[in-house]
């Protein structure tokens, strides 16, 4: 069973240093290294923040596996992914590789814009590791692929954007090896090659054993070629198993009925900068379901401070199907208290102005600047509501399609 | 639970390592960049190839004519431009693998951020297309010495050409070392990039390239030599031309320098590689 795996991750880390490491000059380095030896704990230092972009993840897959790799922006998928393919190695851990690995994580690596389409399929085969005679056994099966055929003797920097695309997908697609890393920005070109490019990617993964790593945003995509799934989060192994399973945490779903949505395993978007506050727990009160016919919405919520927070004030933003904002009650002044402590209040939505519908919200926690600027503290997606009113005879009937979804 | 894994990834690589076998598994990589840097350079030229001849043709004449006709130099008894000939090419080895391989992190890194293979296949397909066009130019330099032997002008060459192997193979690995070194260090420090034009302009003119150093005081060879890339550039002429000297000592101190800058290189090189792309 153990001869099995062919890839296995241990205790793996990687951290980045934030700040100036990238633009600071010689003179800048020798002064920093003369006020340390002075033993002045300089500010320059401060700039130099490590960066945790993943911590302690071990994982282990077998061979014929085809695992997804879920997870918000940020969580460390595209680290993870460059540590497997050697890009960049790890600060802790170690990874242990059994075979060949390709890694397909932009389409068009190496590609030179002088050299023809032919030349290029040359050139970013081998540098994606095949042998020139696999090119040439593959040759017609790739310039077929890409639907480039009249202008594969044409250098590519006259090809339209389209058709370079193809043409590099085309040889990514031909790759042979055993672990295969693969990116969903893979699928590119028009809907039609887009599809191809997605039943090419299946093919590969259901057919001759090989072992996948698939990384997406599409659950669709991760349901269709995925047989196991893991998801990241702030860096951390936060789930391994079944697709289903994964992509139900990953939504947020598990943890959400009609009238009460519970915070505590749910998945931070990765553009929040602050952890100082985290709701726990949101819920309507007094209702048994999603559906509103009065003009008030109260609402519950749960939060745990994580540092000290004062004055912070929650805004309960309203979006239409298309996940378009359009209108946002603001509560000050609702959560307070020092770092640790628990608790809870209650706010009550004004609805009278909002037309009949259903509509998705998000709760975000904030605090002011000095600019009176907000800063979000922790953002999660609400608990859908459905507004419903008896009509009144003779007033007009409302049309939220042309109109929106505001009566004033 | 013990496996033979192919690959281990550790947060630490060895301090002086050259993966030769993985480099060999991707020799074909090395050819296709070689090609590919070719194609790139001639792509759109009528002439194509025949630009190097010309230019060397072109640069050997004005220095004979600046520092020959005009500076009076001394070239130990050889026509001008068959010494500026020898000069310019032996150069020409040690500029373009110090130069292209200057920047050989920064410039990949478009590939090295995607995909992985042995990073030093990037120098070693360098090195290989400059001997590819140093050659040509060798050739060419070998037809002028043609020339000037019929017209009564120069010497038969000898057993002692074949010489030029070991030291052009020597001048290579100096001037790759160098590159990489800077290469390594201008990740951090762009500064080091500055003076890569500084460097090799001081390392020509304080090197027999346009000059004999018999012709010069005691001491001032002395300075010359401790350059070294001089006792190279006067072993390769003397073993072309027959004329000048060997200076053992000078070429024994090249030899080793080389041998220690290298290791240095690779030791640098290996232990930026692999984490480069974070910084970059």
């Amino acid at each position: 069973m153990n001869n099995d795996v062919v890839l296995k991750i241990e205790n793996v880390g990687k951290d980045y240093i934030l700040g100036t490491v990238t633009g600071e000059t010689f003179k800048d380095a020798l002064r920093r290294r003369k006020l340390k030896s002075k033993g002045v704990d300089d500010t320059l230092q401060g700039h130099n923040k490590v960066f945790t972009a993943l911590d302690d993840v071990s994982l282990e897959i077998h061979r014929g596996e085809c695992v997804g790799i879920i997870g918000s922006n940020g969580a460390g998928k595209s680290t993870l992914l460059k540590l497997i393919s050697r890009i960049t190695s790890p600060t802790r851990g170690n990874i242990y590789i059994d075979g060949k690995v390709s890694s397909m994580l932009e389409v068009g690596t190496g590609f030179h814009p002088e050299l023809t389409g032919r030349e290029n399929i040359y050139l970013n085969g081998s540098i994606l590791g095949m042998r020139r005679q696999e090119i040439d056994e593959k040759l017609a099966s790739i310039i077929d692929f890409s639907e480039c055929i009249e202008f594969i003797d044409t250098p590519v920097k006259r090809y339209s954007s389209g058709m370079y695309v193809k043409l590099a997908f085309s040889v990514a697609a031909h790759l042979d090896s055993d672990i295969m890393i693969m990116d969903e920005v893979l699928a590119v070109g028009d809907i039609k090659f887009q599809h191809k490019c997605l039943d090419k990617m299946r093919e590969i993964a259901k057919t001759e054993g090989r072992t996948i790593l698939y990384v997406s945003h599409n659950m669709d995509t991760v349901h269709n070629l995925c047989d196991r799934c893991i998801v990241l989060q702030h860096g951390r192994l936060a789930f391994d198993g079944s697709v289903d399973e994964a992509v139900k945490l990953y939504n947020g779903v598990k943890y959400k009925t009609e009238t009460t949505s519970d915070y505590t395993k749910y998945m931070r978007p990765g553009w929040l900068q602050r952890d100082d506050v985290r709701l726990t727990w949101a819920e309507y009160i007094d209702k048994d379901n999603n559906v509103f016919s009065d003009d008030k919405m109260r609402l519950l919520f749960k939060y745990k401070n994580i540092n000290n927070v004062q004055n912070a004030g929650i805004r309960v933003e309203f979006m239409s199907d298309s996940d378009h904002p359009f209108a946002t009650q603001i509560f000050e002044n609702v959560i307070g208290g020092i770092a640790g402590e628990e608790g809870e209040f209650e706010v009550t939505v004004d609805l009278s102005m909002i037309q009949p519908g259903t509509y998705k919200t998000f709760y975000t926690v904030y605090v002011l600047n000095p600019y009176d600027e907000g800063v979000d503290l922790d953002c999660v997606r609400g608990l859908e509501l459905t507004i419903e009113r008896n009509h009144i005879p003779g007033e007009l009937k409302w049309r939220a399609n042309s109109w929106g979804s505001i009566k004033l | 639970m013990n496996k033979n894994w192919t690959t281990v990834i550790e947060p630490k690589v060895p301090l002086f390592r050259v993966p030769v076998k993985e480099i060999i598994k991707y020799r074909e990589l090395v050819w296709t960049l070689v090609k590919r840097n070719y194609e790139v350079q001639y792509k759109q030229t009528i002439l194509g190839p025949l630009w190097l001849i010309f230019s060397l043709i072109i640069n050997s004449g004005i220095f004979s004519f600046v520092f020959g006709y005009v500076g009076k130099f001394s070239s130990d008894g050889t026509p001008y431009f068959l010494f500026y000939m020898t000069g310019s090419v032996v150069w020409d080895f040690f500029i373009s693998c110090f130069g292209s391989n200057t920047g050989v992190l920064l410039e990949n890194s478009y590939l090295f951020g995607k995909v992985y293979f042995p990073r030093l296949i990037m120098p070693i397909a360098n090195i290989l297309f400059n001997a590819i066009r140093v050659g040509i130019k060798f050739i060419v330099t070998m037809v002028a010495w043609l020339f000037f032997y019929l017209a009564g002008d120069a010497q038969m060459i000898g057993a002692k050409i074949l010489f030029v192997i070991p030291i052009a193979f020597l001048m290579s690995m100096m001037g790759t070392a160098m590159g990489l070194i800077v290469s390594c260090i201008t990740i951090k420090y762009r500064d080091f990039s500055h003076m890569v034009g500084l460097l090799t302009t001081v390392m020509m003119y304080v090197s027999p390239v346009i000059y004999s150093s018999s012709q010069l005081p005691e001491f001032i060879q002395g300075v010359v030599y401790i350059n070294p890339i001089s006792s190279f550039v006067e072993a390769f002429r003397y073993c072309v031309l027959g004329t000048g000297e060997i200076n053992v000592l000078a070429l024994l101190y090249s030899t080793i320098f080389t041998l220690v800058l290298t290791m240095a290189a690779v030791v640098l090189f290996n232990q930026t590689e692999k984490d480069f792309i974070d910084i970059i």
